[in-house]
């Protein structure tokens, strides 16, 4: 560390902190001190491929496995991360869909847990940011309203999604995407391998190939092998911000702190600091997924410009979600086939995603280790399984425009790759854990960013709406036009 | 009427009966019974067996799956039983794991040809090579 105290302490450099960042250095002085503490190392897109086919490679140990981070008391059920500089922009697939605006009044519209203090409207200019900062590719009509088009032009159809797209409209859409159609910014196009966590050819986005500069730039001071585990909270306000590095504890003071690692481990570090808010922690979730693949009877689907081709909301919205969970299609283009003689791609398969609700049984708690967050989740609810059922009665009406043979399903996926909850978004204090600028409702100089001040779990991608949140918590705090 | 434990009697000889023969085949080797699983389900393609072994010997290599009491128990009833694709996630991903590590869509989907085993399928060793993406079926043009 170069100083001792900062004008802003930042914990983790993946999307929640990164686009946080950007937005606080546009707005803050020359003479800023900024601490980034970052709990990894760089581990370039370049090396890790070199690990993937076999090559030597020296960064292939500095990160930890992330399963060997935290105690899984359901180890069935699992939870994906990265760890290292970018975080989790090094596995995500890129799948960047809006939310829709229903998404954020699940109360109001259906008596379902709670509204978001945040609305669609007012997180509409910082949508339209983060889209246009990670390029995305997207079609001229969505299902959620928007003010002016994608960056890049929409992927391909196979010939079943043109089916879907001519019967449904805007309710079936070439998935909005941060896997790059044309090369821009230094991308290239996708080219449909299907393994995006790590792109084989740099089409997604990444915090590494972003270029947004924040991390080189003069204000910034960045730490790695720096892991936060506590914050010293002294009368509503965090003081000072606690890290080891090689085995050493340091503590830095901050004016402001913001805590941008994922919902497990910001949730750790607010409980191990004595965080007395009883959401912290609590409501720790995600989406359920399974795959359905549907045999056509002489029809390919072929033709598909990347890994997910299209989104369907055709079981997404509407008054059912009182009763049970709304489902999102993904038109997976992945080189799957059907192993019979001449009929190898008369099949389309989709992933079922189906939102969740809070709930507060699951949740993270402190173990003996300072850094290990332990986590219990007793499984998806009964409403999300419920929806699982409804989805298999109204699936072969959705695609009766499709010459169906049958349709299987598969068992649901042990994760969807998304942590939301344990630190949630709430009016006041008495319903949640953050307000709608994702400041701490008791420690106001405290930021807890990420996907983790959800406040339901909608079927949609979270990667967008938390970078967008983070745009927008920024925004109104730094800006001096809002001030 | 049948009564329930004469019922369970006839069920359980049933069982033993269809069990008997399959018994012999669970002492089959964990590779032996993946190719079996191959084998039945490509059952219409000319398989190169040398090269299916190759792959089995690969997949265990890669993964370790043959280091796990159950996935060998489940292997193993899986070729017994004939269960294909259709009904085994297992069995699929297996399956188009090696499909996609041979040549046969590099023959554009010949079935007549032999398929023969290339290496391990590695997308990023190999890229865009998406055998049903749109750059083998581009969009046609007006």
């Amino acid at each position: 560390m170069r100083q001792s105290a900062y004008d802003i302490v930042v914990v983790g450099t993946g999307f929640a902190s990164t686009f946080f960042l950007k937005e606080y250095l546009l707005n803050a002085p020359a003479t800023a001190k900024v601490l980034v503490l970052e709990r990894g190392h760089f581990y370039p897109r370049a090396e890790r491929v070199k690990d993937i086919i076999g090559e030597p490679t020296a960064y292939a140990k500095l990160n930890p496995l992330s399963y060997d981070t935290i105690e899984n008391s359901r180890p069935e059920k699992e939870w994906h991360f990265s760890l290292g500089f970018g975080g989790s922009s090094n596995c995500w697939y890129g799948c960047t869909p809006r939310f829709m605006p229903s998404d954020f009044r699940m109360k109001s519209l259906y008596g379902i847990a709670n509204d978001w203090p945040v609305q669609y409207d007012e997180l509409d200019p910082y949508y339209e940011q983060v889209e246009d900062l990670m390029a995305i590719s997207g079609p001229a009509e969505t299902p959620y309203p928007r003010k002016k088009p994608y960056v890049q032009p929409p992927h391909l159809f196979t010939a079943v999604d043109k089916v879907l797209h001519q019967k449904y409209g805007k309710l079936y859409i070439n998935q909005p995407t941060a896997r790059a159609r044309v090369a821009m910014n230094g991308r290239n196009a996708c080219c449909a391998s299907a393994v995006c966590s790590v792109c084989p050819v740099d089409a997604k986005f990444t915090i590494e190939n972003s270029n947004f500069g924040v991390y080189n730039d003069p204000r910034v001071e960045l730490l790695y092998g720096a892991q936060v585990y506590g914050l010293e909270l002294v009368q509503d306000r965090v003081r000072r911000v606690s890290f080891r590095q090689d085995n050493r504890d340091y503590h830095a003071a901050g004016e402001i702190v913001a805590l941008g690692a994922n919902a497990l481990f910001n949730a750790n570090i607010l409980l191990n600091s004595g965080d007395k808010n009883p959401f912290t922690g609590r409501g720790l979730g995600e989406q359920l997924g399974l795959q359905a693949h549907v045999y056509l009877d002489n029809m390919k689907s072929v033709g598909g410009s990347t890994w997910v081709n299209a989104n369907g909301y055709m079981l997404y919205d509407g008054d059912h979600r009182r009763d049970y969970a709304a489902c999102l299609m993904e038109s997976s283009n992945a080189p799957f086939f059907r192993p019979e003689s001449g009929k190898w791609r008369n099949m389309a398969s989709f992933r079922m995603i189906f939102e969740d609700l809070p709930d507060l049984e699951n949740h993270v708690a402190t173990t003996a280790d300072v850094m290990k967050p332990a986590l219990h989740f007793k499984g998806p609810s009964e409403y999300t399984m419920r929806g699982v059922e409804q989805m298999k009665k109204r699936l072969p009406e959705v695609l009766a425009c499709l010459p169906v043979e049958k349709i299987i399903y598969d068992q649901p996926y042990a994760s969807e790759a998304h942590i939301l909850g344990t630190t949630r978004m709430s009016d006041t204090a008495q319903n949640g854990v953050v307000d709608k600028h994702l400041r701490h409702h008791q420690y106001r100089n405290l930021f807890v960013l990420g996907s983790g001040s959800f406040t339901t779990y909608t079927p949609a991608n979270p990667t967008l709406t938390l970078s967008a949140l983070s745009l927008f918590a920024a925004h109104s705090t730094f800006s001096p036009v809002v001030s | 009427m049948m009564r329930r434990r004469s019922f369970l009697k006839l069920a359980g000889l049933g069982t033993v009966a269809l069990a008997l023969p399959a018994f012999g085949a669970y002492s089959t080797s964990v590779e032996d019974a993946m190719a079996g699983i191959i084998h039945q389900e490509f059952h219409f393609l000319k398989l190169d067996p040398k090269g299916v072994r190759q792959f089995v010997a690969d997949y265990y290599k890669m993964t370790g799956a043959n280091r796990q009491f159950s996935m060998n128990l489940k292997t193993k009833t899986y070729y017994v039983f004939n269960i294909n694709s259709e009904r085994s996630q297992l069995v699929r991903t297996l399956t188009n794991l090696y499909l996609m590590s041979t040549d046969f869509f590099q023959n554009r989907m010949d079935e007549s040809k032999q398929v023969k085993y290339l290496g391990w399928y590695n997308p990023h060793k190999t890229p865009c090579a998406n055998p049903f993406s749109s750059i083998y079926y581009p969009p046609a043009t007006a």
